[in-house]
Formats: C-alpha cells, structure tokens, sequence
C-alpha cells in the first residue's frame, strides 16, 4: 500500500447523490425531517452522510446541491470540530463503574477519545474487535446536551450511531427507552440522525418516531478509486477488496492488508471459508472441531464472520450455476466450481443456507454460547447443502 | 499581534478565564484561550460552550491581532516566570513569550475557529449590585438538581419582579429561595433559568463592591463589569410554581442553636443508610430526640435542647439535606417549622433578638418513617 494522502477530520464524501440533492431541497424548503433514521449496510457510509446532513443545517450559505463547504461552519464540520454537531457512538461498558456520575463521566471521556481518534483516522474498517452499546449513560449525556438548547450557531445536530446498539439485547432497553422523549419532541432548531445497519433491532417505538432513509451500496468503481486515491492502495488490492466489498467502504478498508498483514476483514473471510469447507465434510467431527475452536462467549462479535459467510454461500451459489463470473470470491473460484460439480450438492442449497445463517445471525444478537450456536449451523447448513435432510 | 503585559496581569487574566475551560473536550479550540489584542489593551476568552468569560487587561500593544493559544499550558508557564515584563507575539499560528531570558513558542488554533461568545446588549437590562447578587446565588445555587431527567431544575431561577430579586433552587426534594429588594434601577421584569456553572463563575470573578450589568438576548444572559464579562446559555422551558409547594400553614416551630443541631445530626446519621441517609427527629417540650435504626449496621440515639412549645411530633429527614441547609442558613440559630410528619418542613435563619432575618428561606421534603 503506497501513503495515503494525509487528512484530518472526515473523509470526503461519494456516492448517494440524489439523496444528498433530495435532502438539500428539502432543507432549503425548510421542510428537513427533524429525526432521520439512515439505514443500510455496514460501512457503506451512513455516518459520514449524517455528519453531510450536519454540516448542510449549520452550513451559513448552503446552496441547492448542499453545504457551500467554504464558510468557517462548513470548515468546522469537516474537521469534525463543529460545536454543534454532536456524534455518540456504541462503547465499550466502561471497566470502573461507581456511581452514575462516574459512569457517565467514563462514557463521555470514551466518546471524546472516540472522536479524537476518528479525526485522526478518516478511513476506518467496519470492524469490530469488543462488545459495544449504546450505553444508558451515553444516552444520559446526550439529553444532557440536548437540554441545553443550541448555542450561539442557532442550529444544532445530534448523531447518534449504529442505533441498533440501543438494544444490546431484548431485555435491556432502558437506552432505547432514555432516548424516545428526545425523539418525540426535539427542542427547536435541533435535528438528530439515527444510523443502523441493523433497523429491525430498533424498538417499533424508536423507528416510528422516526423518518427512515435507505441508503444503497457504493458502485464497485467508486470504491476502487477511492481506495487508490484516498486511501493510497495498490491498484490490484483496490480492484480485489471493491470487488469483494459488496459496496461497502468499510468492508473495503477492512480487506486491504494492513502493515504486511492480512486485513481484518481479510482474516473473518478467510475465517469464513474454513466454516464453508467444515459445513461441506461429511464427518461431523470436523465440523463440531471448527465450532469448538471458538470462544465460549461473545456471541454478538460473530456478525461480520455471518456476512462474510453468506458471500461464500452466495458464490457457491454461483458456482452451481455456472456463472463463474459473478463469483466475488475469485481467488477461491476453482474450489467452488469443484465443490458445485464433484459434490452432490442441492442446487437450491446455498439459498437455504444462507435463511440459516439469517436465523444464526438473529440468535446471536441473544449472546448464547458462540461455540453451540457454531455447531448448530454447521449442521443445518450441512443438510441444506447437502440434502440430507434426514 | 505584539504585546507588553506585566506578569501578574497575565497570571490574573489567565487564572479568570481558565475555569471555563473544559477539562475534556471534543473541540481541540475549546482548550484554548483567545487573545484578542487592540489599542485599548488584551482581552482573554475562555468557553465551554455553556459558559464565556472574557477579561481585559492593560498591556501595551504594538501590534493589534488575535490567536488562540493553549489554555493550561499557558497558566503553568506564567506561573513560574520571573518577575518581569512579558513580551507576547504571534508568528502565523504560533505564539511565543520572552521574559527575562525564558522564551516559549506554544502552537495555537486561528481565532475564527474561536466559537463567538454570545453577542449579548447591556442596554435594555439591569444592574446589580454585587453584595446582593453574589449572596443571592451562595444561598440557592447550592440546590439545584443534578438529574437529567427535568433540565429547567438543573438551574437557579432568577426572578425579577415586585421590586424584587429572587433565586430559587430546587431538586425536588429540597428548596432554597431568597430575596432581595432589587433596587430602584431594576424596572424590568424577568423569569430566567441560569445554570449553576455560570452563577459559581459570577461569584468567583465579581466582587461584593462591583456593579454588575445584566443583558438578555434571545436565550445568552451576560453579566459586565469594568474589565470582565460572564456569558451563558439559559435554560430554556417553564420553572416548575415553587410557591405552591412553600407550606404557609406550619403552624409548629422549633428555635435551635445551629451548631449544636449540625453537630447531633452529623453524629447520629453515621449510622444512618447509605441510600435514604434518614434519621428520625421526636420534637417534644423544649427537646428534640434523634434516632436512627439501620438493620445491617446499628443504631444511634441523641438529644439536644432546644425551644419548641407546641404538640410533640416525629418527622422522618434526609440527613444529608438538613446538613447542606444548615451550612447556608448562617445564622447562629435557626427556625424548623412543620405541621405534619409527611408535609415540606422549612428552616429559616433567626437573628439575636428571635425574629427571623433576611428573606430566606429552605424547604426539606420528610421522609417516611417506616416503623
């Protein structure tokens, strides 16, 4: 990988452009909806498109395309250092809790650190290696903030992130809950974007409150030259993590390699592809000794392993059919037309798979035990696969 | 930007507006100070977005300009300069101080990424005297609530109105108003919401002899004297009728040497629960009895003598509540008055001669008591 260009403060924003011109009009109009819940995939750029709408509220002269992206307001939110535009994120539960007080206090030095660490790292990974939340004391400290109105600027944005993690699981909603009067009625001049990757995990009283948006994936051109040009890749990784990225950015960054090493995402799909080979052996052993080689906790990390999964069955899928071109996975391309042509696979197999690894995903967001949900769904993939459905 | 300042007027300007920096912060710029110099002298800003302080000190200035240097870093150095005039200047973002044979360069911010403290006009305000304001905000602020959940309690109320000026503050639980004849120069009235935070600056920067302008705009109050000006937000929604809640029919009232009652209390809610710190007060002819029963832990027993004429009666308190009442009250004694053991007891300061003194007064809702 070759030094990227050096940027502080947000990356440049690509893509979504007749949403961007859709919201601009409707902020000119003063018809901007004061709650906006932005959804998609992971890392296709919902966040960086919230803090867009950020800096289109207090841009001073913004135009119909959007924020003129000159004034000292436009400047400040670029360099994420704008007063009134204020990000909470997921963290991790902070280790020393006393009382209240010092929880909320830990939170919001987290979330400070947080920031300072996203400005210094424009391009990050949609990768996750602990357990976050959008813990009770965060959303303590945002209605805190909340309350004391907007300041000199007149116009002020909350964004709150990966809103899916208001609900870490079913029984713990008193973060979702903390959030829904501040949603209900948000005092003057005050906007608040909620991003999720995940918007069926938001309480049915979170998303009403709110008007959502999709936002689709990046065209694999896009994320090419981003990755060559913003990022510094080589033009060879660049065309292989766009390809495999499905759209997404962050998956994008997460695949290029990283100091000579496999990049994280690079390491959860190779990760992925020995739980395929496993779910495709006959013995069940093997099968059982790839799930027992996870962790016995943690169940809610296993997400990215799930999408990278569902791409390998995908491929496989497309290997089946014939249609070599449209596998993602290239490089593994000749195993998988192998697989589809010596094994006597189902052809509608994949697809029913992949329903089981929908059902292992939902599960997981129950944190149970990593180890037996993993043999679960080698099992049922197996059978699906394999049509034993015995 | 070129300026001579002597070394305690730097000390002073920063050690003013220091305290509204943010010990943590999102906003690299809130860390820092602005010097903005100008013929007239230096003036200093510091923020944290809720509250502005800006300063003016005399210094000479050869060459006007503006920048913002860091805040902490700039307060350590001055504080170990000699004795000396200090030559201040600006080279693009930089800023460096020569004393005697020191030299320092500290990186700072441009001055427009200084966030504009709130342009506020004095004009169609009022003025204060400080003795009056400063007393007014030592006596209430102390009860505002902390709690999230009901912003418009997180702040003092400021009442202008009947030729008067009232602070009030409350938690719910316990309640702290006073008044103070406003003055013939207050013609205004106001109903204003003022965070704590901006109300302590007030008392630390103004002094009892000052004359302190107040101005409004829109939702930023300001507070000017001669060389310096506190600005904050306020609070925006309704304050809550604190009137209603204020008993005007406690008809039982007991007269008690404070330090002796600060002194039982203390004592007997050592042993009272980490959770409801409740102690149980048995008023009775010239006496009052204090008991505290907590299961886990033991008990405590105490008396104190005390004037009170009326049925006896036990009401159940919040030890912690009294405690910090009594702190303001000042006085040396102080008068309870109650009706029922589940209706608001208030305390009032009482002068020499028995008769209650100032326009003050503290409200603590009883507790339960459970046997």
């Amino acid at each position: 990988m070759t030094s990227p260009p050096t940027l502080s403060g947000l990356p440049p924003i690509h893509g979504h452009e007749e949403l961007r011109r859709a919201l601009a009009l409707a902020h000119a109009r003063d018809r901007l909806p004061r709650v906006l819940l932005l959804h998609g995939r992971p890392g296709i750029g919902k966040q960086r498109m919230a803090h867009w709408i950020g800096q289109l509220v207090v841009c001073v002269e913004p135009r119909l395309e959007g924020p003129c992206g000159e004034c000292r307001e436009c400047r400040l939110a670029l360099r994420v250092e704008h007063p009134e535009l204020h990000w909470y994120m997921p963290l991790p539960r902070p280790k020393s809790r006393g009382s209240r007080e010092r929880e909320d206090e830990a939170l919001e030095e987290a979330r400070i650190e947080w920031i300072e660490e996203a400005r210094r790292t424009p391009f990050r990974p949609s990768h996750q290696t602990e357990l976050r939340g959008l813990q009770i004391g965060t959303i303590r400290n945002l209605r805190k903030r909340v309350g004391k109105g907007a300041g000199t600027g007149g116009r002020q944005l909350y964004l709150v992130a990966d809103a899916e993690e208001l609900v870490a699981q079913e029984a713990s909603q008193e973060a979702a809950n903390a959030l829904l009067k501040t949603l209900e009625e948000p005092p003057a001049n005050t906007w608040i974007v909620l991003t999720s990757s995940e918007p069926g995990r938001l309480l049915d009283t979170i998303r009403s409150r709110t008007t959502p948006l999709h936002l689709t994936g990046l065209s694999e051109a896009v994320l090419r030259r981003m990755l060559e040009e913003e990022v510094g890749a080589e033009a060879s990784e660049a065309a292989r993590a766009a390809r495999l990225a499905g759209g997404s950015i962050g998956r994008a960054l997460g695949l290029l390699p990283s100091g000579g090493e496999p990049g994280p995402l690079e390491v959860v799909r190779q990760d992925a592809f020995h739980l395929l080979r496993a779910a495709l052996q006959e013995s069940p052993g093997a099968r059982f000794a790839k799930a027992m080689s996870y962790p016995a906790s943690g169940a809610r990390t296993l997400t990215e392993l799930f999408s990278a999964l569902e791409v390998w069955l995908r491929d496989l899928g497309a290997a089946g059919a014939a249609s070599g071109s449209a596998i993602l996975n290239q490089d593994a391309a000749p195993w998988l037309t192998r697989q589809a042509e010596e094994l006597p696979l189902d052809p509608s197999g994949p697809s029913r798979a992949l329903g089981c690894v929908q059902e292992a995903r939902e599960q997981a967001a129950g944190n149970v035990n990593p180890q037996l949900l993993l043999t679960g769904l080698l099992t049922a993939m197996h059978r699906e696969l394999r049509h034993d459905r015995s | 930007m070129n300026f001579q300042i002597t070394r305690q007027n730097l000390v002073q300007g920063l050690a003013s507006v220091s305290a509204s920096i943010p010990s943590k912060t999102t906003l690299p710029v809130l860390s820092n100070i602005l010097f903005e110099a100008a013929p007239d002298g230096v003036r200093m800003s510091a923020t944290d977005l809720d509250v502005g302080v800006r300063v003016q000190v005399p210094a000479n200035v050869s060459e006007g300009g503006s920048l913002t240097a860091p805040g902490k870093k700039l307060q350590e150095i001055a504080k170990e300069l000699p004795d000396q005039p200090v030559q201040i200047t600006t080279r693009g973002d930089q800023i460096e101080l020569v004393c005697g044979r020191s030299r320092f360069k500290l990186n700072g911010l441009p001055a427009d990424d200084f966030p504009a403290l709130p342009s506020v006009s004095f004009d169609g305000g009022w003025v204060a005297e400080g003795a009056n304001l400063l007393s007014l905000i030592q006596h209430t602020s102390f009860a505002v609530s902390t709690e999230e959940s009901r912003p418009v309690l997180n702040g003092v109320l400021w009442e202008l109105r009947d030729g008067e000026m009232r602070m009030v503050a409350t938690n719910g639980h316990r309640l702290a108003r006073m008044r103070i004849p406003a003055g013939p120069s207050v013609e205004t009235t106001a109903q204003l919401i003022v965070p704590p935070a901006a109300l302590d600056q007030v008392r630390r920067l103004f002094k009892g002899d000052e004359t302190i302008r107040v101005g409004r705009e829109a939702n930023h109050l300001g507070f000017r004297s001669e060389s310096i000006e506190v600005y904050t937000r306020l609070i925006e929604g309704t304050y809550p009728n604190y009137e209603q809640v204020i008993p005007k029919d406690n008809d039982k009232h007991a007269i008690m040497e404070r330090k002796s009652l600060e002194s039982a209390i203390r004592r007997v809610a050592a042993v009272a629960s980490d959770q409801t710190h409740r102690i149980r007060m048995e008023f009775s002819e010239n006496r009052v009895v204090f008991n505290v029963l907590t299961p886990d832990l033991g008990e405590a027993h105490d008396e104190i003598e005390i004037g009170y004429e009326y049925d006896p009666i036990a009401i159940g308190f919040n030890a912690n509540y009294l405690l910090e009442v009594l702190r303001y009250v000042g006085s040396d004694e102080v008068k309870m008055s109650f009706k029922a053991p589940e209706r608001a007891a208030t305390v009032e300061p009482v002068g020499a001669e028995g008769e209650t003194v100032d326009d003050y007064l503290c409200l603590v809702m009883p507790l339960r008591l459970v046997d």
